[in-house]
């Protein structure tokens, strides 16, 4: 074999060409096998080597002797590593899989290069192949997970969708079917307390006409939650908005001795949100802090503007993530003194019609209101414990566009 | 001082008869009521009511149509039409907004008080 074949490290060459390049290259080009015997050669290694290619062929590497460099005239031969390659010694094959030698004159000039190129064997190339696919598998084990994740995310969104629906088509039917009988408990009640002077008939008539009452919040809970949400958006003083929010819950707050400060980091913006959606959140969220304290004690509302530094609650790069990383948000925290939140119910509390209250007292759509009202202004909310006790729960707007540079 | 007839529409008696009672229990009105959609017209034209009372969703024809019906026959066309309606989303009212026509309707289940100040309202307006 007068000339090198197509080489694996040049197999993106088509042949013809590889070909050409190592029969008219200058540089000796020289193929040795794993036990560092010579394989192929070009014609310049045939004619740097001073023998003929029948000769080189099946020879061990250590037993060429580079007698002379024609081309310089001189009988003067050094091997020497060539960039930092390893050449190794003669007495066995090079250590790495190419190593240049350079064949100089008598006064030391390189006049060319011999490169050696050792194929890998079997162990190595065994080697070579698990970490090769070891390498593979990781991604493709990276790219499986991370398709899991989003695959996992999705499935959640369209059981939520699902859900949504569901509830949606339930409350329509719902508050057809149950608001007229309501409507005739609620006349009945008022004509009879209308007709009675008797206390104690018109206590019951009372007890009554409450329990239709809550009965039919319920099916306007319904009806509010599975509308389909039409934002109305004014541009508004956030404050103004907070301060509404506390109107409502001014007596709630007194009746259950519960203690309240309204702690504000830094001041709030103003921004387009529909103002009576997201006072329902407030009020929602402060409800649901006073009912962790059912003996009283100290709510918190925190109101701040941050950029968001870290993913997570709806912060990330995907086009789904409703919040972008360095995206500027108005916070609203509100804290409660309460005994937290078990860990098992944290993905639960969001759900609709998941609560935790006594029977007549919740829902269960209050947190599943909030995070609809939030998600359609492209916001986030949640709950967590806080370390030194109690639970916050967190609502994030965002508040323009993403400022690179700004600190929390 | 003759009593303000009200025609009270609902396909469900059991409401009709109670809502009578209470509104006749005032003194001010006399009520027919009526459970079958289709004999409305009919019974309006005998009747003469002042206000009408009248269910939105009911089966074979709904308030709506029925207020139609009504304010094209020409000895019905002055009467007061009050709504009322089990339905009260945003997206329900804006879907039925039609049929509701920008007449006033009442959310059901009604306070009877706020219920008799809306028909109070209406009998003033028509007077």
């Amino acid at each position: 074999m007068e000339h090198l074949h197509a080489h694996h490290a040049a197999k993106s060459l088509p042949d013809p060409l590889l070909d050409s390049i190592l029969e008219h290259s200058a540089e000796g080009i020289v193929v040795l096998d794993a036990s560092g015997r010579v394989q192929e050669c070009n014609p310049a290694a045939v004619r740097l080597c001073g023998r003929t290619a029948r000769d080189l062929i099946g020879r061990h590497w250590a037993s060429l002797r580079l007698e002379s460099a024609p081309d310089a005239g001189s009988n003067d031969v050094e091997h020497e590593p060539d960039l930092g390659l390893d050449v190794g010694g003669l007495d066995g094959p090079p250590q790495r899989s190419t190593a240049h030698h350079v064949l100089r004159d008598a006064d030391g000039r390189p006049v060319a290069t011999l490169v050696f190129i050792r194929e890998a064997g079997d162990g190595e190339r065994v080697a070579d192949d698990v970490a090769a696919r070891e390498r593979a598998l990781a991604e493709a084990l990276k790219a499986l997970r991370s398709s899991h994740e989003q695959l996992k995310s999705t499935q959640l969104q369209l059981i939520q969708a699902a859900r949504l629906e569901s509830v949606g088509r339930l409350a329509a039917g719902v508050a057809h079917e149950v608001k007229n009988p309501l409507a005739i408990l609620l006349t009945g009640i008022q004509l009879m307390q209308r007709r009675t002077r008797d206390a104690d008939t018109l206590a019951l008539l009372g007890d009554l006409e409450i329990a239709v009452r809550r009965a039919n919040g319920v099916v306007v809970g319904l009806l509010d939650f599975s509308a389909s949400i039409e934002l109305k958006l004014e541009s508004i003083e956030l404050e103004n908005v907070v301060s509404d929010a506390l109107r409502l819950v001014h007596h709630e707050l007194d009746a259950r001795r519960v203690r309240f400060r309204w702690d504000k980091a830094t001041p709030m913006p103003r921004l387009k949100v529909d103002r009576m959606k997201i006072e329902q959140v407030i009020v929602n969220l402060m409800m649901n802090a006073m009912d962790a304290m059912p003996a009283g004690g100290e709510l918190v509302l925190r109101t701040s503007v941050r950029q968001l530094t870290r993913t997570g609650h709806g912060v990330g790069y995907r086009k789904s993530d409703r919040l972008r990383l360095g995206q500027t948000v108005a916070v609203f925290e509100v804290e409660d003194g309460g005994t937290g939140i078990p860990p098992d119910i944290f993905w639960r509390a969001f759900e609709p019609f998941f609560t935790t209250k006594p029977a007549g007292k919740g829902t269960g759509l209050g947190l599943a209101v909030c995070r609809m009202i939030a998600e359609l202004h492209r916001g986030s909310v949640w709950l967590e414990n806080r370390p030194e006790g109690g639970a916050r729960a967190t609502l994030w707007l965002p508040a323009g566009e993403t400022r690179k540079g700004e600190s929390t | 001082m003759s009593k303000a007839r009200i025609l009270l529409v609902d396909d469900e008696p059991a409401f009709t008869r109670v809502m009578r009672s209470y509104l006749e229990d005032t003194g001010r009105y006399e009520v027919r009521m009526e459970n079958d959609p289709t004999k409305v017209v009919g019974v309006a034209r005998e009747f003469r009511p002042h206000l009408v009372l009248l269910d939105v969703i009911m089966p074979d024809m709904d308030g709506g149509e029925i207020a139609a019906k009504l304010k094209s026959d020409p000895t019905q066309k002055d009467v007061k039409i009050v709504f009322l309606t089990a339905i009260v989303s945003k997206e329900d009212v804006s879907r039925h907004g039609s049929v509701i026509g920008g007449r006033p309707f009442l959310a059901k289940p009604v306070d009877a008080k706020v219920l008799i100040e809306r028909v109070d309202q209406e009998l003033k307006s028509a007077a």
